[in-house]
């Protein structure tokens, strides 16, 4: 079992990626809520078992971006790997989130077949494609 | 470059709406805003996303109440006819968010742009006033089985500011 922190200030959005999660193969999955990065920090910072962040970029207050920079200076919160749900799909920002060290971005729209392939790439669960699927693209750094 | 805009506007559009909303819809040709259907005058909802960077404008979602409802079914996989105000508006907020960035990494990955947050706009008269005369702007009238909708942007040169400032005003609350 899975525990997954789910951040967006959007609440239906915030359901629905704990859908899809669930429809991905992750149905038995623990999951905690945030509508900003400060909170989600302060959740992490509680609950030491948190086994993957899943954050969209643009929110009020603290965004993913500065969520990620506060998780990956916290010796504590470091290992935990970042996913990044966006909408935003320029080099630039894709570039910005990988090179601060997220583990990897699903890009919106996408579906339970995607989001499956993201988080099993991250758990290390098979092989992964990271080329020629709906809402995802390649990077060279 | 209009050209290229509307085609990455319009394939964003399909793709948000089939892939996460499961509404297979249909692109109507050019239209003026003078030449909204009367169905997307009335009761609906709007939400407006600006973006400023090496390109700066807005997206506006026009939506009629009857088709929102089912989006939100859709997206939440629900059943219920109890949708919630904050289930409209996250919605509404979502679908004119994803159309904007996918649109945009579309026409240019290589852009570079901010989306500001989702904002609800209030649909009076004036809701089109975005499309001001000195200003380009794109829109797409979208036919589905369900109702009817509209899509719209105006893009303006480099800017801190976004273009097509006519209907801030009548922003009323953050989505």
């Amino acid at each position: 079992m899975m525990n997954m922190l789910i951040v967006d200030d959007s609440s239906p959005m915030r359901s629905v990626i704990i859908k899809t999660i669930k429809l991905s193969g992750f149905g038995d999955s623990k999951f905690f809520e945030a509508p900003d990065g400060l909170t989600a920090l302060n959740i992490l910072r509680e609950n030491r078992d948190i086994d993957i962040v899943i954050t969209d970029y643009n929110m009020p207050g603290m965004n993913g971006l500065e969520l990620l920079k506060e998780i990956k200076i916290d010796s504590m919160l470091k290992s935990i790997p970042v996913l990044f749900v966006t909408s935003e799909g320029s080099h630039a920002r894709i570039s910005s989130f990988m090179q601060s060290g997220a583990a990897d971005y699903l890009k919106k729209p996408f579906t339970p077949e995607t989001a499956k392939k993201k988080l099993n790439h991250i758990f290390g669960k098979r092989p992964y494609d990271s080329i020629v699927e709906s809402g995802t693209e390649s990077l060279d750094f | 470059m209009i050209q290229s805009l509307k085609a990455a506007l319009k394939a964003s559009i399909s793709e948000v709406l089939e892939t996460m909303f499961f509404l297979p819809v249909d692109m109507c040709e050019d239209f003026r805003p003078e030449e909204v259907p009367q169905d997307i005058q009335e009761d609906v909802c709007g939400c407006r996303v600006n973006f400023t960077g090496n390109v700066s404008g807005a997206f506006l979602s026009v939506i009629p109440e009857t088709l929102l409802r089912t989006l939100v079914k859709n997206f939440l996989g629900t059943d219920s006819d109890a949708i919630s105000k904050d289930q409209r508006t996250g919605t509404i907020s979502e679908i004119t968010n994803m159309i904007a960035g996918n649109t945009l990494s579309r026409w240019d990955r290589h852009a570079v742009y901010n989306l500001h947050l989702p904002r609800i706009v209030t649909c009076d008269a004036g809701i089109w006033d975005m499309a001001s005369e000195d200003i380009p702007y794109q829109g797409c009238y979208v036919r589905s089985c369900e109702g009817n909708m509209v899509v719209h942007m105006t893009i303006g040169p480099p800017s801190e500011e976004p273009a097509g400032q006519g209907s801030l005003k009548r922003d009323i609350d953050p989505a």
